[in-house]
């Protein structure tokens, strides 16, 4: 890895350059595939077509077998992450995960892939991502921080673990079958759900979609957990996740002077630039708006639900559905099933 | 227009207004002579602002360890060089970050690193003094916001002595080339002081740190409540020739790491 990282002069540099090149195979990737959670319930849901939903459901087992695999092997240790904190505050998790899933149907796309859109020409999106990101830091440090805080301490319920394998073994289970039966279990029935579908197989472009997408999670760790390993100056372990990393890009596009580029930032940047790349490429860039006030009426909604409810459930449909799900955490478990059931209700609603 | 006003009247209006415009600025120039901390170092001198600069983020989500910077690139006199810095944040329960004694030419006053801890909002000052009684003043005024994604170090509460010492050097040195050299060791830095600066238990710090080439002392860092967790420091060394780099670290418990490294130009 010393090679790598002095090549790009140093490992900070290094972990830039990576975040930039994932964030430009997700657009790209992305664009293609149209790769997408709300779309994917939609369809499934209401449309009787249930591709890209398994597209999701590959990505997921994907990134979970990759990510564990590079554990395995002992290339980085995913046990202390954002996902897994000592004491996870999981009825706020759950109700941040359901606002998401409501906000995202609103604004029908979730951050990822409305930062994919805008890249495309969506100035939709461009509103839904300024407010998702500006919710999300008031969420976070401004405004709404004392209602978090205040949500965080009323919610608080003793929890015996952070991770499933941990939920577990805390019901008596020795760790080691802990672990597997987790692993094994949830990867095999996804790689079910996906595999068993005759359609799903036979559409490449949600397949490989999917498979390469859960492949960028696990890419994710090991920039920022191997690249990104150093015994001085160790980067925050972190993947693809799109709920603070848009408020910290708009943050950095204000304040670059006083602060440092990070991983969120350089992955957003580059998510916009290989979406970009693909749409100018296929000839699929158009411009787009909103047609009526009540439509950008549900965009506004949705982009504040999303980044209000991102921040409490500690990450989007990729922060905690990929990338979080990765780890085994349970935050990510209980932040999906909000974040579906939260779907089902907005599409109800909208 | 005219009428209503005269000429010599729009000139005082606008001598006044300009006035009123700077009166701020020059508030702000004399703010730090209102902490007690900074008018004790800096005495009886007027600090210079030219040359020194303390590199902070405007905003920090993570108080507990913010990377700081300290460059000195001023103009001296002959035969003058810094021999301290001094980091202080007046907004912490304890204003003491860290103190800096560079010992010898060896070491340079310019791309120091290390971490320091914010407990709130506030300007943090630095202070370089030269062996002749000069001395320079840069500040940083850092918004820390309540913080989201810390994932605090469970481990590090166990932690009671000093562990793990680490050393960095380049892979290769050159005679008269400046290198950086980093240095840290695991340490929880426990205050001992609640939020309000109240004592509430026993302050478990690592003091020093003694940095010696060949038996000549190069540098000492003495830490302080302010000093992050994991004491680290980085500096520019720019060697005049090959010999034993010794580091000593101190806490206030009385014990004492040792390390050696060759230094082979």
């Amino acid at each position: 890895m010393t090679v790598l990282t002095d090549w790009f002069g140093g490992h900070l540099a290094a972990v830039l350059w990576g975040g930039a090149l994932l964030g430009l195979m997700y657009g790209l990737l992305a664009q293609w595939s149209r790769f997408c959670l709300v779309r994917g319930l939609y369809n499934h849901w209401h449309g009787g077509d249930g591709r890209l939903l398994r597209a999701f459901a590959l990505a997921m087992a994907v990134a979970l077998l990759a990510s564990q695999s590079m554990v395995q092997l002992g290339w980085l240790s995913l046990e202390r992450t954002l996902y897994t904190p000592a004491n996870p505050v999981l009825p706020l998790i759950f109700l941040g995960g359901l606002l998401f899933g409501v906000g995202m149907t609103f604004a029908n796309a979730c951050g990822a892939r409305s930062l994919v859109l805008l890249g495309s020409g969506n100035l939709r999106s461009l509103v839904v991502l300024l407010v998702l990101g500006i919710t999300a830091y008031m969420t976070l440090s401004g405004l709404l921080a004392p209602l978090r805080l205040y949500l965080e301490q009323l919610l608080r319920l003793p929890v015996p673990a952070s991770t499933l394998p941990g939920l577990l073994g805390s019901a008596g289970l020795p760790a080691p079958a802990a672990y597997w039966l987790s692993l094994l279990s949830l990867s095999g029935l996804l790689l079910w759900f996906c595999l068993s579908n005759r359609s799903f197989r036979q559409s490449p472009r949600d397949w490989l979609g999917g498979l390469t997408i859960g492949l960028l999670v696990a890419g994710g760790w090991w920039v920022t957990g191997v690249l990104g390993a150093d015994d001085f100056e160790p980067v925050r372990l972190a993947s693809l996740t799109f709920v603070a990393p848009i408020g910290e890009s708009l943050q950095y596009l204000m304040l670059s002077t006083g602060s440092r580029l990070s991983f969120a930032v350089v992955v957003v940047g580059g998510i916009l630039l290989g979406s970009l790349a693909r749409a100018l490429i296929a000839g699929e860039f158009r411009w787009q708006s909103y047609e009526s006030p009540r439509q950008m009426g549900k965009g506004l909604v949705g982009g504040a639900l999303m980044g209000f409810g991102g921040i409490m459930a500690l990450g989007c449909t990729l922060g905690q559905g990929l990338t979080g799900f990765s780890t085994l955490a349970l935050s990510s478990l209980v932040a999906l099933a909000g974040i579906t059931l939260g779907a089902r209700l907005g599409f109800r609603w909208r | 227009m005219g009428t209503l006003f005269s000429s010599r009247f729009r000139v005082w209006l606008s001598v006044l207004l300009f006035s009123l415009l700077l009166t701020p600025a020059s508030q702000a120039e004399q703010a730090w002579q209102r902490i007690p901390a900074l008018e004790a170092l800096l005495a009886e001198t007027t600090p210079l602002r030219d040359g020194l600069t303390l590199d902070l983020p405007f905003v920090v989500d993570d108080g507990s360890a913010v990377a700081v910077g300290l460059n000195f690139s001023g103009q001296l006199q002959q035969g003058e060089y810094i021999n301290t810095l001094h980091l202080l944040a007046p907004g912490n329960p304890r204003s003491e970050v860290m103190s800096l004694r560079l010992q010898s030419p060896q070491a340079s006053p310019a791309q120091i690193n290390t971490r320091m801890r914010l407990s709130q909002s506030q300007t943090v000052y630095l202070v370089a003094k030269s062996n002749q009684g000069r001395s320079w003043l840069a500040s940083r005024e850092v918004r820390v916001t309540v913080s989201g994604c810390a994932v605090a170090d469970p481990d590090a509460r166990n932690l009671v002595a000093m562990e793990t010492p680490r050393i960095a050097l380049p892979n290769r040195l050159r005679q008269g080339q400046p290198a950086s050299i980093r240095i840290m060791i695991n340490h929880p830095m426990e205050t001992g002081l609640d939020e309000t600066g109240e004592r509430v238990a026993e302050a478990n710090l690592v003091q020093s740190l003694t940095i010696q080439l060949a038996g000549e002392p190069l540098l000492q860092a003495d830490f302080a409540t302010g000093t992050a967790a994991n004491p680290f420091v980085q500096f520019q060394l720019t060697p005049k020739e090959s010999g034993e780099l010794t580091f000593t670290w101190r806490d206030s418990q009385g014990n004492e790491v040792n390390e050696t490294r060759e230094l082979r130009l």
